[in-house]
């Protein structure tokens, strides 16, 4: 666990093309560059089955493209940490940005979270929160220990959690809303292998119940009826179609339909604070553009810090 | 009192229950990350209200004891409390002025004043 607050100058939070293409142009400069990201197929890119559109790359999966340019990002310095970030300071001269298992702090932030955030919440969800729903197994596990939980979601994040809480609760209901889990096989055998786990595929958790704290979920499985389950916690990591800015709580201001705004280098209103790729709402949703923004942000972020009036192109390096 | 009050179990009733001050119970563990995130508020909250409210920390771990009795299930989890009695629980870490406004609320609340 992460609990040092070691200082970079860069912090990017969100390891998707957008996030690791900046991460890729900031180590190379020569900046300490971080990366915070969830997981590698917990983005738009990541569970994409094949991506043929990409410049250079004939035929590959949004998983194996995603790795490459992460894997070159690290080769240049930067540094890739799996963690979920829950808050930002942005008023202070310092960035910093709070996980669930550790603090980063830079010079500069680079917001690249996507869009895959949730919109609506579940029925009884905000109601019960803290008394049983949880978005934390690290924080909140240990209060279910000999008790029923389920998580819902289906991709590698909610496997990791439901993996670590199977070491506290008696039972570990998954609910994933598809057929499939967008997790490494190995993830997945692993998770089954638990005794303790069962496995609902194409499965909506519809609303969560209780009597001041959480008692029972309903869920809808398969074209089946109903069902109720008796469970003590919730642990909900779904996805949706919104960009991801909950973590902000209001730092930054929002379009309309919910996504930051940025000038044409990519920053913020807050100085220093870029954001960059689908949570900054292009109408062209596609990698590359992503990618490119990643690469703006990042100079201009280059170039602010060191103090120059213009971007360095780094053509001969 | 400038600075937050660790509170074991043992301490609980006469610190926290007993206290003549309004206090806030903030239930924490060293491996939550959003408690980090929130300390950072909570230890300028005990200097700058010194003498108005009462900081308390329960690390949940060690001291399990009231987190059950209050059905914590997530931290952190703070419990604004006056007189013994919970009047607002706020369960998830706050920026700082929005965490603030929540206290001045409970203040006014028990106090009736400004």
């Amino acid at each position: 666990m992460n609990t040092e607050t070691t200082p970079y100058d860069i912090v990017i939070i969100g390891g998707g093309p957008a996030g690791a293409t900046a991460a890729m142009y900031t180590s190379r400069s020569g900046l300490k560059t971080v990366v915070i990201d969830k997981g590698l197929t917990t983005g738009a890119l990541g569970i994409t089955n094949k991506i043929a559109n990409y410049p250079g790359v004939t035929e590959l999966s949004g998983a194996e493209l995603l790795t490459k340019m992460r894997n070159q990002a690290k080769y240049f310095g930067a540094e890739f940490v799996s963690d979920r970030i829950i808050g930002v300071d942005l008023q202070s001269e310092q960035k910093s940005a709070f996980g669930n298992n550790g603090v980063y702090i830079g010079k500069a932030m680079i917001i690249a979270t996507g869009s895959l955030g949730r919109g609506k919440q579940i029925k009884g969800e905000r109601e019960y929160l803290g008394r049983g729903v949880s978005y934390c197994a690290t924080c909140d596990g240990a209060f279910f220990k000999n008790q029923d939980v389920l998580v819902a979601g289906n991709n590698d994040e909610a496997v990791e959690e439901a993996l670590f809480l199977t070491n506290f609760a008696s039972q570990v209901h998954f609910v994933s809303p598809t057929n499939s889990i967008n997790a490494p096989e190995r993830l997945i055998s692993e998770l089954l292998e638990k005794g303790n786990v069962h496995m609902y595929s194409e499965a909506k958790l519809k609303e969560i119940r209780g009597n001041g704290k959480v008692d029972r979920a309903i869920i809808s499985h398969a074209g089946n009826k109903d069902k109720s389950l008796a469970i003590d916690g919730a642990f909900i990591y779904l996805q949706g179609g919104r960009p991801i800015t909950d973590f902000l709580q209001g730092q930054l201001s929002v379009s309309d339909t919910g996504c930051l705004i940025v000038d044409r280098e990519y920053q913020t209103a807050i100085p220093n604070v870029y954001a960059v790729g689908d949570v900054i709402c292009n109408h062209v949703k596609q990698v590359i553009i992503a990618a490119g923004e990643g690469a703006v942000a990042a100079m201009s972020a280059e170039k602010a810090l060191r103090g120059r009036r213009k971007a360095i192109v780094d053509w001969a390096k | 009192m400038s600075e937050p009050i660790h509170v074991t179990d043992a301490a609980f009733e006469k610190t926290v229950l007993q206290s003549d001050l309004p206090v806030i119970v903030d239930f924490w563990a060293p491996w939550c990350g959003p408690c980090r995130m929130v300390a950072p508020t909570l230890d300028k909250i005990a200097k700058e209200y010194d003498g108005k409210v009462v900081v308390a920390k329960v690390n949940t771990d060690e001291n399990p004891t009231y987190a059950q009795k209050y059905g914590v299930r997530g931290i952190p989890t703070m419990l604004f409390m006056n007189g013994g009695e919970v009047i607002h629980s706020q369960v998830g870490a706050l920026p700082e002025p929005m965490l603030k406004n929540v206290l001045d609320e409970f203040l006014d609340s028990v106090t009736g004043q400004e």
